[in-house]
Order: structure tokens, then sequence, then C-alpha cells
């Protein structure tokens, strides 16, 4: 069975949640004990984090015109009609929302990074506060993640 | 095992670093305050929409991030020596403006607050 442009991009749009996640175990790893060997890898970490963030947007809002199309068989019109509504009323509206706030923490922490540069290893309050974006990040991706999932399950995009 | 040198803090300004962290907060609040006017009139809905597929969605993410990237940009230079007594605070108001933002967008909440 053949996969349509819209199920593609949401199966890339998933796995790069999943490489989103991956970089954010790395880098907060390497932050905890950072090392001047460490910080390349940190940089790298928050970098691929603050990309996939974007291009995750990107796709999303992608997704979201096939979502939201004003068509009787779109997957909007369909939850709507449906017997659980609220799965558009609160979870995605939550969702299309909430997801654009993941690449400004992301930004934020890389212009971190990449402003303090190795003050980063000399700092234990600079690394606290540059993981404490990391994780506020992680949690929101997480919900958005877990909304989607079950939106998807509830109606999958066609 | 040789102990570790604690080194307690950086020799750059937190400034800008601070900057970010306002302006990353107003685009983040941005997009919920934009999405409760959204939801309270049908007129801030049309003007919103900049791109009709995806709704008022699209103005909604465009003007806050334009708004937080000038906000940064105007920060960044005024306080670039400015050195605030504790970064940490600023890390939790970045933490407020996430919950804020979750709070604005969250349906039950904007027909609470639209009497709805």
């Amino acid at each position: 069975m053949a996969l349509s442009g819209p199920e593609i991009t949401a199966i890339v749009h998933g796995l790069l949640g999943t490489v989103f996640l991956m970089a954010f175990a790395g880098s907060y790893a390497e932050l905890i004990q950072l090392t001047h060997a460490g910080m390349k890898r940190v940089k790298w970490g928050i970098t691929i984090m603050a990309g996939t963030a974007i291009i995750i947007d990107l796709l999303g809002d992608l997704i979201y015109t096939v979502y939201r199309a004003p068509v009787p068989d779109s997957a909007r019109s369909l939850i709507k009609a449906g017997s659980t509504p609220w799965v558009h009323e609160i979870g995605m509206e939550l969702k299309e929302h909430v997801a654009h706030f993941v690449p400004v923490l992301m930004l934020i922490a890389l212009f971190m990074v990449v402003y303090y540069k190795e003050d980063l290893v000399k700092s234990k309050e600079l690394r606290a506060i540059t993981a404490g974006l990391l994780v506020t990040a992680m949690l929101v991706t997480l919900v958005a993640f877990g909304l989607g999932a079950y939106i998807t399950k509830v109606q999958p995009i066609k | 095992m040789a102990k570790k040198k604690q080194i307690s803090g950086a020799a750059k300004t937190n400034g800008p670093v601070a900057a970010a962290m306002l302006s990353g907060s107003v685009a983040i609040v941005g997009i919920g305050v934009l999405h409760l006017l959204a939801e309270g009139s049908e007129a801030a809905k049309k003007a919103l929409t900049f791109y009709a597929p995806m709704g008022p969605l699209s103005g909604k993410v465009v003007i806050s991030y334009v708004v937080g990237l000038i906000l940064f940009f105007l920060l960044k230079n005024a306080w670039a020596e400015k050195n605030f007594p504790n970064l940490r605070t600023w890390l939790y108001i970045v933490i407020g403006a996430v919950l804020l933002g979750f709070l604005f967008t969250f349906t039950p909440f904007v027909h609470f607050v639209l009497g709805e």
C-alpha cells in the first residue's frame, strides 16, 4: 500500500521528534558533568535540537493545513463530527500552539551556548540554567508529541 | 583522583542572555494572548489569517516571533554591558511564560475568560 504525501510528512515529523528527544538525552547528560571535551558535543546536541525543532514545526504546520482543510472528510471535520470532538477542541488546540514554544526555547538555549562558549564549562550556574531550558523544551515537546500521537490514533491524516 | 576545580562564574555579562530570555518569553506569551484575541473576536481571527490554509495560527506565530526577534535585537544591544544579579530569575520568567502560554491556549480556560 502506497503512502500519501501527508502520511510521509507525518512520519518524518514524528521521526524528527524522536531525534529531538535523543539529542536532548545526549546534551543533558553532557551538561551535568561538562568538560572542555564535552563542550563540542553539547554545542552539537543543542544545535541539532534547535534545528530539528524548527523543521518539526514547519512540517507540523504543513500537516496542519491538511488536518484542518475545509472539507467534510478532513481529520478535523471527522473528529468534530464524531463522538470525541474534545480531541480537537482541547487536544489539537493546545498542541498546535504549544508546539511553537519549542523553537523559541531551543534558540534561547543555543544562544546561551554560543554566547558563553567555554564559560559554560567553568560555571555550574550557567549549566543548570541551560539544562533548565532543555528540560522545559523537552517537557513541552512531550506534551505536543503525546497529543499528536493520540490525535493521529483517533483520526489519522490521509 | 584529582578534585575538580569549581569556578563560580562567567567572565561575560549576562545582559544579552537575559535579553534572549525576556524576548523569548514575550514571543511565547504572545502566541497565547493572540489566541485569546482570535477566539474572542471574528475580526481579529480574520486579521490573523495570514495564510488561509493554516488559518489564524499563521498570524499568531508570525507576529509573536517577529515581535520577539525585534525585542531581542533591541534589548541585546541595550543590555550588552548589563549584569543582572541572578540569571536564574530569568529562567523562572521563561518557565512562567510557558505556563501562561499553556493556560491561554487551553480551551476550557479560553471559554472561561470569554464567558462562554
